[in-house]
């Protein structure tokens, strides 16, 4: 019965198969799609997190005189340090924000304090 | 029609099944773990910026005791001038101000309960850290601790300051001495 020989694909075959495999094919590039913005995302966030700290203790490590906003660009991010003087305190204490932006988006933002050592000042202040 | 060991109709669905499943699951894991890493990334965002918190809460608590001793070391000063007092009393007196046991000072709060009220704090009006103080008096001096919290979730930030705070011993001191002179042995302690 050679006409009914039923090796090889028939085009019917074909035809569903490659319409399935357009519909799957949509799907995953949607997905892949989703796993590279995701994983460039967590890149972002991770170099965005660790500037942010390296620029909040190298702030924290050196000495501050005055208060003052310090832009600082790194690649496509800019860093924007803000210290400004806890009146409380007396010059004692500045507070420090460090936000890390892309464009407009904040990718990070780390707030602390820098407590500064008045002892030389006010031996000066008591021996006047 | 009847099917032979040999047929192969249909054979190419099943194959384009197979491939479908497999790349589902392939990408469903690489999608799940890229996930994981995005949370894993903005938990470690979320525990450094609460480290910088519960540290704030401890350097404005340090500072805070700074200004306090100032105050009370002018406080002093002023009146031994004055020869309102003598050695002995500024000694005890001293003590008794740290203690919120005194009659004399305006401030009738002891320094721990300063320390230990959020409002007291600038950081306070967003992101308060648990504040603990332990104020334990010795002979000649005071052992101050402080601990510092920061907690969401089931991470918990802590740090901690261990320091003495000595007692001026007679009113000549005071002329030199400032708040910074009084607050030795500082022992900073860090925990997670």
């Amino acid at each position: 019965m050679k006409r009914h020989d039923t090796k090889g694909f028939t085009l019917i075959e074909t035809i569903y198969a490659m319409a399935i495999l357009g519909i799957l094919s949509i799907a995953l590039t949607s997905m892949i799609m989703l796993i590279i913005n995701t994983y460039k995302n967590s890149k972002e966030q991770f170099n965005a997190t660790l500037l942010a700290q390296l620029h909040f203790e190298r702030i924290k490590a050196s000495y501050i005189e005055k208060a003052e906003e310090i832009i600082i660009k790194s690649g496509d991010l800019q860093v924007t340090i803000d210290i400004a003087e806890a009146e409380k305190y007396k010059n004692r204490l500045f507070k420090i924000t460090v936000e890390v932006m892309k464009g407009e988006k904040s990718l990070e933002r780390i707030e602390g304090y820098k407590l500064i050592c008045l002892r030389e000042i006010e031996h000066e202040k008591n021996s006047e | 029609m009847k099917k032979t060991a040999n047929s192969k109709r249909g054979a190419i669905i099943v194959f384009v099944l197979i491939i479908n499943a497999i790349m589902i699951f392939a990408f469903t894991v690489l999608l799940s773990s890229v996930v994981m890493d995005f949370k894993m990334k903005k938990l470690n965002s979320k525990i450094k910026k609460e480290f910088y918190y519960a540290e704030a809460g401890l350097d404005e608590a340090y500072a805070m005791t700074l200004e306090y001793l100032s105050a009370v070391l002018d406080y002093f000063y002023e009146n031994r001038i004055e020869n309102k007092y003598g050695d002995e009393y500024i000694y005890n007196e001293f003590k008794n101000v740290i203690k919120g046991s005194s009659n004399c000072f305006y401030d009738k709060d002891s320094l721990a309960e300063i320390l230990t009220d959020k409002d007291n704090y600038l950081i306070s009006n967003e992101y308060y850290p648990m504040i603990d103080v332990e104020l334990k008096e010795e002979q000649e001096y005071f052992l101050l601790k402080i601990n510092s919290y920061y907690k969401t979730g089931e991470v918990l930030n802590s740090l901690s300051l261990s320091c003495k705070i000595s007692v001026p011993g007679n009113g000549n001191e005071l002329k030199n001495i400032t708040a910074e002179n009084l607050i030795t042995d500082n022992y900073w302690n860090i925990g997670r």
